[in-house]
């Protein structure tokens, strides 16, 4: 019984109570609108820095790459400046006063240093003897058989083509042998990476040196044939020539703008405009760009690089709106900010609805090739002229008409805008002919797209990543 | 007129008029719900826009597993309990001894007005007041009330205690003050 009259109790207050309702004031709506917009401001932001985040750590890993490229291009560079730059009586003189013993001890690891000082035929036969000597004799014969032409000539050259191999596994030069020959006469050499092949080509080149009285262009005969080897190594890629691609990008859109002073205006003035309360557009959220086209570009320098082309460039973005732009026939969809003196504007109940511009963007850049190679790694930087080609603006639930206006004097949009390029391209070579590559990037718009008439400001800025197929011919 | 899945897929993208939309179709009755746990208008109008920027926050989240007014319901609740949790540290609830059960007397409520019952259970100590709406009105038992407020159930029981009785007293006098008056007039 006291149950029951317990569970009486709890249910007459329960029917008294759920389902009531009390009426909130306006006030608290736009405290929650205020809040939410602040978050999701908050919210963009954080994506912002994401992607400033992002497009800096590429621009970093590219710098990374190059920095590590360009230290592993790095071959012979020492080895050019020390046989064009150094006085040969030195190295005569180095290699004159090298002890008995060290001659010795290189003429038993069959270094060629052990026949400085002897006959032309004898330095051949000594080398020949040296390199069987060492278990080398296929760099010998190799040698003979990639070049039997040029062995026709003179001494010096003989010995320059036969021992400037193009296999690391053909240069079998006894260890203890090649450590004299660094501390005797090539001390200079401080590259790693191409530290057999250098040694050989400026070993035999100082030997000649020697022999022949004609230092400088033997010297130089052995270097360009060094350069000439690495050009011939990179002939398929076609580095010189010019390249046409086929392009595309999608990325985050946004649009930068100010507030609308002339539509506040409007509501003021008013004559034109039937407005009960402050005309608000509000982006929802971060808009979408997306471009496609085609470029076509050339290498003007050992790593740069020119390239333009023509893109066709959409930017969308959704828009909360509380006005309409009122025609004869029908209220069309509208934003605050593009209103203009002509405007009919009305207020309405805030609905949703889509502003996409549409632009036909010519870019010119300037590329700079961090690395070279068969992955390559390239800052891009540039301007473009973005045509403005047209806005247009759709309610999303199809309540209102769409509005859509062209470039020209009655526009509110300036018909050319100029935007400042910045990318990273990483390249992927795929054969001669095909490359293809990823670019992740900025661009940024230095003049407003509106005209100065709306008294708003729209400076577009998009993050994107890119992607190119690319023929070079 | 949006469907409710309209509506919560609009508000899950951020659209702000499904998100109007959401708010108008159930600000009245989360109101009325955070006027019971608040002690004054103002604080009870706080917890709706806490709730309501939560509800908007995670309605992504939302599996409609549950019925929508249910987990809106449960999300206003809790963010009730949130903002008096710091009062609740204050002061701490404990047992109740001695409480003076009225006789259950022929007392209906329908005599009284909604905002006169919403004042009467406003005008509770804040644990009672908590606890009375967990349990009463909400239908949550007293140990998973002691396990939300992290209190023994016998605090929570001898709390609930408490407040019927003052409500009983409240209910009475405001009906004597009712008869008196119109015996006056």
């Amino acid at each position: 019984m006291k149950t029951s009259e317990n569970r009486k109790f709890e249910e007459e207050w329960k029917d008294a109570i759920e389902g009531a309702e009390i009426a909130p004031s306006d006030r608290l709506w736009n405290s929650i609108d205020l809040k939410l917009s602040h978050a999701e401001r908050g919210e963009m932001k954080k994506r912002v820095l994401f992607y400033q985040r992002l497009a800096a750590a590429s621009v970093l890993f590219a710098l990374c790459l190059g920095a590590a490229g360009w230290f592993w291009n790095y071959d012979g560079a020492g080895v050019k400046s020390l046989a064009s730059q150094q006085p040969v009586g030195e190295n005569q003189s180095e290699a004159a006063s090298a002890t008995p013993t060290q001659s010795s001890s290189a003429a038993d690891t069959g270094s060629t240093l052990a026949s400085v000082s002897e006959s032309p035929s004898t330095i051949r036969e000594n080398s020949a003897k040296a390199n069987v000597g060492n278990g080398s004799k296929n760099l010998v014969e190799k040698g003979k058989k990639a070049n039997s032409s040029r062995q026709e000539t003179s001494v010096g050259d003989e010995i320059a083509v036969v021992t400037a191999p193009s296999d690391k596994n053909d240069l079998q030069f006894g260890n203890s042998g090649m450590t004299e020959s660094k501390s005797g006469l090539f001390n200079a050499q401080s590259e790693e990476g191409d530290l057999y092949k250098s040694i050989a080509v400026s070993g035999i080149a100082l030997s000649e040196i020697h022999l022949s009285g004609k230092p400088v262009e033997q010297i130089e005969s052995a270097r360009t044939f060094k350069v000439a080897k690495k050009e011939e190594k990179r002939s398929d890629v076609a580095d010189g020539n010019w390249w046409a691609s086929l392009n595309g990008s999608g990325g985050a859109y946004n649009q930068s703008s100010s507030s609308n002073l002339l539509a506040n205006s409007l509501i003021q003035q008013g004559p034109t405009t039937s407005l009960n309360g402050a005309p608000s557009s509000r982006e929802v959220g971060v808009g979408t760009s997306f471009t496609y086209g085609m470029s076509v570009g050339k290498k003007i320098a050992n790593r740069w690089v020119v390239m333009g082309g023509v893109n066709y460039l959409n930017q969308s973005i959704d828009y909360n709106s509380n006005i309409v732009l009122q025609d004869a026939s029908q209220s069309k969809v509208f934003v605050a900010d593009l209103a203009s003196p002509s405007s009919n504007l009305a207020s309405t109940a805030p609905y949703l609805l889509r502003n996409t511009n549409e632009f036909i963007s010519i870019p010119v850049q300037a590329g700079y090739l961090l690395v070279n190679r068969k992955a390559g790694v390239q800052l891009n930087a540039g301007v473009a002229a973005d045509i403005f080609y047209r806005n247009t603006m759709t309610d999303l639930s199809g309540k209102f008409g769409s509005f859509s206006q062209d470039a020209g004097e009655n526009s509110t949009y300036r018909s050319l805008n100029w935007t400042g390029l910045l990318g990273t391209e990483l390249s992927y070579r795929m054969n001669k002919h095909y490359h293809v590559s990823l670019i992740p990037g900025f661009r940024y718009s230095f003049n407003s797209v509106l005209k100065s008439s709306t008294g708003s400001t729209i400076n577009p800025l998009v993050w994107d990543v890119g992607f190119r197929l690319k023929y070079v011919f | 007129m949006h469907s409710e899945i309209e509506l919560i897929q609009g508000c899950a993208k951020g659209d702000r008029a499904a998100q109007r939309a959401l708010y108008d179709r159930f600000s009245g009755r989360m109101l009325a719900l955070c006027h019971r746990y608040a002690k004054s208008t103002q604080e009870a109008e706080d917890i709706l826009q806490e709730g309501f920027i939560k509800i908007f926050g995670s309605i992504g989240s939302f599996r409609q597993e549950a019925k929508l007014t249910t987990w809106m319901t449960r999300i206003m609740i809790n963010t009730a309990l949130n903002m008096q949790r710091q009062k609740l540290y204050l002061l701490p609830m404990v047992d109740v001894n001695e409480v003076n059960l009225y006789e259950q007397d022929e007392i209906g409520l329908s005599d009284f007005h909604f905002s006169e019952l919403i004042r009467m259970v406003q005008s509770l100590p804040d644990g009672c007041r908590i606890i009375f709406n967990l349990f009463a009105i909400e239908g949550y038992g007293h140990k998973e009330i002691a396990d939300m407020l992290n209190i023994s159930e016998g605090t929570s029981k001898s709390q609930y205690n408490r407040a019927k009785s003052l409500l009983q007293a409240k209910l009475k006098a405001e009906r004597k003050y009712e008869n008196v008056r119109e015996q006056k007039i």
